[in-house]
């Protein structure tokens, strides 16, 4: 079963493609501002480098953010056009999670993300059986707040790879209807 | 069949065309969304394109009872307008198109308005083209499909932007272009001598931002204004500018020595200018083409029919790029 996984929450466009689990396909492209010129390149590159359809795909996961709102809506308007009338395996994905599951340490760590000059996005995680996994609510509040915990502080401002996703526990996943993918602002 | 999208501004529209008589035309308005900032906020707009866009494309196949092998062409807006929402519009008809082997044409917005009227008339080439929306005010020369000369614009607001700034002037609603022409029908629309802007200057360009600091000036220094005060300032504006609208489009048929003119965008759903040029034009012995109400504001239908004249369909989907300054002329 082929699953794609894709992001374009900030300035970089990262996607991966599952062959029942096993990754056969990771795509990391520095694209600000060219989402929208560039996706259908990329979708076509990956699907002629591993041979396969569109509608090979069975499950996709999408990252919906937060992130950078037009670079959201571009990849999120794509995706629907793409797997239009096509696919219903859908999943959202939080790029917060994503985030973490690009972090390998054993103690607990907390991810901050600033998506605006107003607001920021933070969460706690902790390796559990081989699972990265949330250790309360992603919160949003002023820099200065996010930034007060004992964890060791993550900052990023983008997301380097989703070949990781599925370190994430499965209930992180939110299966949603197609057209009703829409960001988290 | 053809597929097609205009999300350039604050409307979401998907239609699905067959020919003149066999079509679907959906549209999502967002003016009540909007009306609360008295204006388009371009962030906001774009967040309901692309929480409409999937739901209205099913709607619009629905409606022509229409599957994807069906379609034929994809064509979408991809300027001028706000590019958030251009975007929103580009990115799901490049993957649709993508995804299905279908074909897109790229159609400027403009260009949507300019062949509006088509849809109901048959116009013979060259006529002039008078487009006046909330983002536009320009005549132009067709002279075929692709072959257009802009003869005038506006210098500043174009006039559906002058008729909701007049509108938010008189705390009257939005947007401002129903909310005027409303108002106005009880209103003297001779009690104000509204300037027209660059009247009887030698130019086919217009200016409306006299035009509403004139208002705005007549608002401020009033200590209060009675509904039939607003009435009458409301007639006034309107007045003065479906004059200067037909003022200048009447002069650049004088100065082609063409009789043919089309009129388009929001602005000409007005009743009073219907009214006018109608009667200017029979007067002078000119055709006149406005398109039907529901077909004067933004819609994908006229998006459709655009592409069906200019037949440039291509599968250079990344060739296809939202350009919110893009131009015809």
């Amino acid at each position: 079963m082929k699953e794609l996984v894709i992001d374009g929450s900030f300035e970089d466009i990262n996607l991966s493609v599952f062959d029942s689990k096993e990754l056969i396909y990771d795509l990391h492209l520095h694209s600000p501002h060219t989402h929208s010129k560039i996706l259908t390149d990329i979708f076509d590159y990956a699907f002629n480098s591993l041979s396969i359809d569109i509608k090979d795909i069975e499950k996709l996961y999408c990252c919906i953010g937060p992130g950078k709102y037009t670079s959201l809506r571009v990849v999120l308007a794509a995706i629907k056009g793409m797997f239009f009338e096509k696919l219903e395996n859908v999943y959202g994905v939080n790029s917060l999670d994503l985030m973490a599951s690009e972090e390998f340490r054993n103690e607990p760590f907390r991810i901050v993300c600033e998506t605006s000059k107003t607001k920021t996005y933070f969460s706690d995680y902790v390796l559990n059986n081989g699972f990265v996994e949330r250790l309360g609510e992603i919160g949003s509040s002023q820099k200065n707040e996010a930034v007060k915990t004992d964890y060791k502080i993550i900052q990023k401002n983008c997301i380097g790879s989703v070949r990781n996703i599925f370190r994430l526990k499965p209930e992180y996943f939110k299966r949603v209807e197609l057209y009703a993918l829409t960001p988290v602002y | 069949m053809i597929l097609a999208f205009d999300t350039s501004c604050d409307d979401t529209s998907v239609s699905c065309f067959l020919d003149k008589t066999k079509y679907s035309n959906v549209i999502s308005s967002q003016n009540e969304i909007h009306k609360k900032y008295g204006g388009i906020m371009p962030e906001v707009a774009a967040r309901k394109h692309i929480e409409n866009i999937a739901y209205l494309t099913k709607e619009a196949m629905l409606r022509m009872d229409a599957a994807l092998r069906d379609i034929d062409e994809i064509a979408v807006t991809v300027g001028p307008g706000l590019l958030p929402s251009l975007l929103v519009g580009v990115s799901f008809a490049k993957g649709l198109a993508y995804a299905n082997k279908i074909p897109i044409s790229p159609v400027n917005h403009i260009e949507g308005h300019i062949f509006a009227p088509f849809i109901e008339y048959d116009i013979r080439f060259p006529f002039i083209a008078l487009v006046i929306s909330g983002g536009h005010t320009h005549i132009f020369l067709v002279k075929s499909v692709g072959e257009y000369v802009l003869l005038g614009k506006t210098l500043d607001d174009a006039v559906g932007e002058a008729f909701d700034k007049v509108a938010r002037l008189l705390d009257a609603g939005y947007p401002g272009g129903p909310v005027i022409d409303k108002l106005s029908k009880t209103g003297n629309p001779y009690r104000y001598s509204i300037p027209k802007g660059m009247e009887n200057k030698n130019t086919l360009n217009f200016s409306f931002s006299g035009t509403k600091t004139f208002v705005k000036n007549l608002v401020n220094n009033a200590s209060y204004l009675s509904i039939s005060d607003k009435a009458d300032i409301a007639a006034s504006f309107q007045r003065a500018a479906v004059d200067i609208l037909w003022k200048r489009a009447y002069e650049a048929c004088l100065q082609t020595g063409i009789k043919r003119l089309a009129v388009s965008g929001g602005v000409s759903a007005n009743s009073l200018l219907r009214e006018e040029f109608a009667k200017n034009a029979k007067e002078y012995g000119m055709g006149l083409f406005i398109p039907k109400k529901e077909l004067t504001t933004d819609n994908a239908l006229m998006i459709a029919f655009a592409a069906s004249l200019k037949r440039s369909p291509t599968f250079d989907y990344s060739s296809i790029e939202a350009n919110p300054r893009l131009r015809i002329y």
